[in-house]
């Protein structure tokens, strides 16, 4: 059978070097409890999260996704109430793995709420229960390593800010690595789980040293102001930070905490944390001007970047004025051509732009004004498929019964019952019955709703987009979720792909969507909420995103005698749609602040993108391991 | 089992080659770990999965163990095989492995298993009653339609298939056992993909298509109207034959220990899956251990080149990059080229 990667020697794992110096520093100072270990799939994520355990001599508990509340956090002890009738807390997983290692694998894929409530309790050290009668709390003393597969939808930032440290792996690319890689696992499966004695020491005494270790306020001067040039938020970011600075100066033996421990422990206590569009970039010496150490290997704030920004809106505006003289010029000869059937300019298709890996709209957009009730990922459910996540009492007749529940409601009166029964066994009566509360992955549908008039050819946007729209369904959205795709310009309004659970066919028709001439913005707006709650009404239960990507200049009105662009506005903000969220993408490169498409995004009650910010800098952090 | 008899025999399943050669490594050795199988309705996938039950070698188990516990594998014990291994009442017998089915409507406790409500009743007692994970371990898990599983459950496969074990909490139960499957899902690509992180917990993936040559055609309607007529005595007819692959795979299990591999042939596969782009190591080691496989199989008792050339594809096919869109832009002659050092 395949003997995977259960167990697994410490030392026998190469490379994720950041890896384990992470896990060293939660070995050293316990205060710091939790790390991420984000890497495409195979790279040894798994196995290394394991040997962790084995080799540091905790115990492990794993939390697996299909956990309930009570089994996570605790709950009635049914035993003890059976035999006695007493009311006593059985700690869930959080109580059972004091002190020991806590293995949370694929935590993207859990319930946001859920891992929240886990991560939060971890990290206060206590936790509280509520429920079937008990009001109690205990003590949660957990190390939590946590795993994220690159390729699944991305981690809640809220969620991720409540672990200290994040490392991410990348694949390598050097064959002598790789081999070494299968030289170590191809035989010999089962090994016995070692950190060295060596390592062993080195933490043993670096955890005697910590209470020694001091930090400067220079050191710390430090780690805030990289904390506030990467716009992290909360403090956390800075408590992170120190406190594994300290655990690594133990580490390496001295007493005060030096740059490079500061260095080495923002490196692994602020990727997670960072603003989205922070750049980071290798790091220069001559362009540092706070960071005085010339051996930061990894990531510093590009100072000409920053500054580039802020001179560059004025100028921007300028170009852009320029560029819509001339689009508006080429669009009129282009409406002309088209009439006169001039061949070379009926149909312009362009192919599609570089991928690149992108943000999630809709785990960003939650953050801004999208309708709460408009989540995706999971509702409450009635029927009976779905996750098992909670129990409540039963109010009308279900058959969907929750016998954990059941049982822990009835087994306080057990004594008493069969005082008054004479039976044995547990009694149950009818108002013990809870039943089960399921949470259901809800479908969603996500239109692309694509601008292909001719303003966006000449701005050579379209490959772009072709490229986002790509970009989001390679990365967020495959298998998850129904896509559809609707173009609109003067010739054509209509649905390019109807709703799909399958993305093969996406990029083939992106490839052959062409693009050309005016804007009929007002009646595409209408098309496509005609559309989308046709759709509702046949699939219930379903929600509905409209991505709309456009630079927001529409000349087509839909009466005669209308300023195209505010008729649309108009309809825009008139439009109501029962479960159906708008979020415009602005495709225009460098829009102004109050851009066409933001008045546009405004009206729908949308949120606002702009198309070149959808790159996530994710990619970025990674660093082969070598 | 009843539904054995009616299972048409392996050895006459017309074509496929591909399909059966990764379904042959995966049985030779197990930590292959897995096969996607990929094509339109009704060109055999289900049957040929299903069939493999009949060539299945027969693997050592412990006596009246719910998990049927390999007992070669002292580490791996449930708790009530370790006890009795320590109190020395540990009995083996020999099984013949099987093909566990993982219907597409089950239910999250049937699955992961949970409270045995009976024992809760009667006795007051909280009891584990095991699912479908218990039943395929050290066994095939079948998947049919993989890809329309709900996401629920696919996430219970996941936890699983990555740790080779089953962790339940859930109804009052905390109980965890071993759950180490070869997983075999056949799909259909026109219902939509898979999720990523699922796609590669299959070590391998093949694609199926039809075959047009009218006399193969003509061929495969004969044996299946064969069957159909007599199921019984059609597969007494190729019982032999059956029985001869089964003792060949199991000379080539054995033999697996001892088949070596050279440096040379290693580094090789490190650059095929450099050039092809892998992210992963798991993709490195399915081609080694197909490789090593193959070689099996053939009776060698060294890896040759061939034998990843033959291999390689299936491991290679659904990893390359931006299979998510076109369905594969793995080229065998790429591999091939890359092989040959171009």
């Amino acid at each position: 059978m395949p003997e995977r990667t259960l167990t697994g020697d410490w030392e026998g794992i190469i490379g994720l070097d950041d890896a384990k110096t992470a896990f060293l520093c939660m070995m050293i100072d316990p205060q710091i409890k939790g790390l991420i270990i984000r890497g495409p799939a195979g790279i040894g994520k798994t196995r290394l999260s394991r040997a962790m355990a084995a080799g540091s001599g905790m115990e492990t508990y794993n939390l697996p996704l299909n956990a309930t509340e009570e089994q996570t956090f605790g709950s009635l002890d049914i035993d003890a109430a059976l035999r006695s009738g007493t009311m006593r807390v059985e700690p869930g997983i959080l109580g059972r793995a004091e002190h020991e290692l806590l293995c949370i694998d694929d935590v993207n894929l859990f319930d946001r709420k859920f891992i929240h409530t886990v991560m939060q309790a971890i990290e206060s050290g206590r936790v509280r229960i509520e429920r079937d009668g008990l009001s109690d709390s205990y003590e949660c003393n957990v190390t939590v390593v946590a795993t994220v597969n690159s390729r699944e939808v991305a981690l809640n930032r809220n969620v991720s800010d409540l672990f200290d440290m994040s490392v991410t792996v990348v694949g390598s690319t050097d064959p002598d690595f790789r081999v070494a890689v299968m030289r170590e696992n191809l035989f010999d499966d089962m090994r016995d789980d070692v950190i060295s004695e060596d390592t062993k020491k080195r933490v043993a005494e670096a955890r005697e040293l910590l209470p020694e270790v001091r930090i400067s306020d220079d050191m710390m001067y430090t780690i805030i102001d990289g904390c506030v040039r990467m716009g992290v938020k909360g403090y956390r970011g800075e408590l992170s930070s120190i406190r594994v600075s300290k655990a690594l100066a133990a580490l390496n033996g001295h007493r005060d905490v030096t740059l490079e421990d500061v260095y080495e422990g923002m490196y692994l206590c602020l990727a997670h944390r960072r603003e989205r569009n922070f750049q980071w970039t290798e790091k220069k010496p001559n362009e540092v001007n706070f960071y005085t150490g010339s051996h930061i290997k990894r990531f510093i704030h590009d100072e000409r970047k920053a500054n580039l920004k802020k001179d560059e809106p004025e100028q921007v505006a300028g170009i852009n004025d320029e560029v819509d003289a001339v689009v508006s010029e080429v669009e009129t000869m282009m409406s002309r051509a088209a009439k006169s059937r001039s061949p070379e300019l009926e149909e312009v298709v362009v192919k599609v732009g570089e991928k690149f890996e992108s943000i999630d709209l809709l785990e960003e957009s939650r953050k801004d004004k999208l309708d709460k009730t408009l989540m995706r990922k999971t509702i409450s459910d009635d029927g009976k498929d779905g996750r098992y996540t909670s129990s409540r009492p039963m109010t009308r007749p279900s058959t969907d019964i929750a016998f954990d529940a059941t049982v822990r409601a009835a087994a306080p009166y057990q004594p008493l019952r069969r005082q008054a029964t004479g039976r044995d066994g547990v009694i149950i009566e009818k108002s013990d019955l809870y039943e089960k509360v399921r949470e259901k992955h809800t479908s969603c549908l996500l239109m692309f709703m694509v601008d292909n008039s001719g303003s966006l050819v000449i701005r050579g946007r379209m490959r772009a987009v072709k490229a986002a729209i790509l970009s989001m369904l390679e990365d967020h959205y495959v298998r998850r979720d129904s896509v559809a795709l609707m173009t609109f310009n003067e010739q054509r309004i209509g649905m390019d792909m109807a709703p799909t659970r399958s993305v093969g066919g996406v990029k083939k028709v992106l490839d052959t969507i062409s693009t050309g001439r005016k804007t009929p913005m007002s009646e595409a707006i209408l098309y496509a909420s005609n559309f989308v709650s046709a759709y509702l009404m046949k699939h219930k239960g379903e929600h509905c995103y409209i991505i709309l990507m456009t630079d927001g200049g529409a000349n087509i009105p839909l009466e005669e005698g209308n300023d195209p662009f505010e008729e649309s506005l108009r309809i825009a903000s008139n439009l109501k749609m029962e479960r159906t969220g708008w979020i415009v993408v602005d495709t225009k490169a460098n829009p102004e602040p109050d851009s066409k498409a933001f008045k546009l995004s405004a009206a729908l009650g949308a949120p606002y993108y702009v198309l070149d910010e959808l790159k996530s800098t994710e990619q970025e952090l990674g660093k082969p391991h070598t | 089992m009843d539904s054995d008899r009616n299972l048409f025999p392996f050895v006459r399943i017309v074509g496929q080659e591909e399909m059966k050669l990764a379904l042959l490594l995966n049985v030779v050795d197990p930590s292959i770990g897995g096969v996607l199988i990929r094509g339109e309705k009704g060109t055999a996938k289900s049957t040929t999965v299903r069939s493999v039950e009949r060539i299945l070698p027969p693997v050592p188990s412990s006596t009246g163990c719910r998990f049927h516990c390999d007992p070669r594998n002292v580490k791996n014990l449930c708790e009530e095989c370790k006890e009795k291994l320590q109190k020395g009442e540990l009995e083996t017998y020999m099984r013949p492995m099987r093909v566990v089915e993982l219907p597409l409507n089950a239910t999250e406790d049937r699955i992961s298993g949970s409270l045995d409500i009976e024992q809760v009743l009667a006795t007051g007692k909280r009891k584990y009653e095991p699912g479908v994970l218990a039943d395929a371990n050290c066994n095939l898990l079948y998947v049919d339609e993989v890809n329309l599983l709900d996401d629920h459950i696919v996430d219970l496969l996941l936890d699983s298939a990555a740790m080779g074990r089953n962790n339940v909490d859930r109804e009052g139960i905390s109980f965890s056992h071993r759950s180490n499957f070869i997983l075999l899902g056949p799909m259909n690509p026109e219902e939509g993909n898979l999720r990523p992180q699922l796609l590669d917990r299959f070590w391998m993936c093949v694609d199926v298509k039809g075959d047009i040559n009218p006399d193969v055609r003509m061929e495969v309607i004969k044996r299946r109207l064969a069957f159909d007529e007599d199921p019984e005595s059609y597969c007494q007819e190729y019982a032999a034959e059956s029985d001869a692959l089964r003792e060949k795979l199991e000379t080539a299990r054995k033999s697996l220990k001892d088949i070596k591999i050279s440096d040379d042939l290693i580094h090789q596969v490190a650059i095929v899956a450099i050039r092809f782009g892998m992210e992963g190591h798991r993709s490195d080691l399915a081609m080694i251990r197909a490789a090593r496989a193959n070689a099996a199989l053939e009776g060698r008792n060294e890896v040759e080149v061939g034998d990843i050339a033959a291999t390689a594809g299936m491991i290679l096919r659904h990893r390359v990059k931006g299979g998510t869109f076109d369905q594969s832009t793995f080229k065998q002659e790429d591999l091939l080229r890359c092989l040959r050092g171009l």
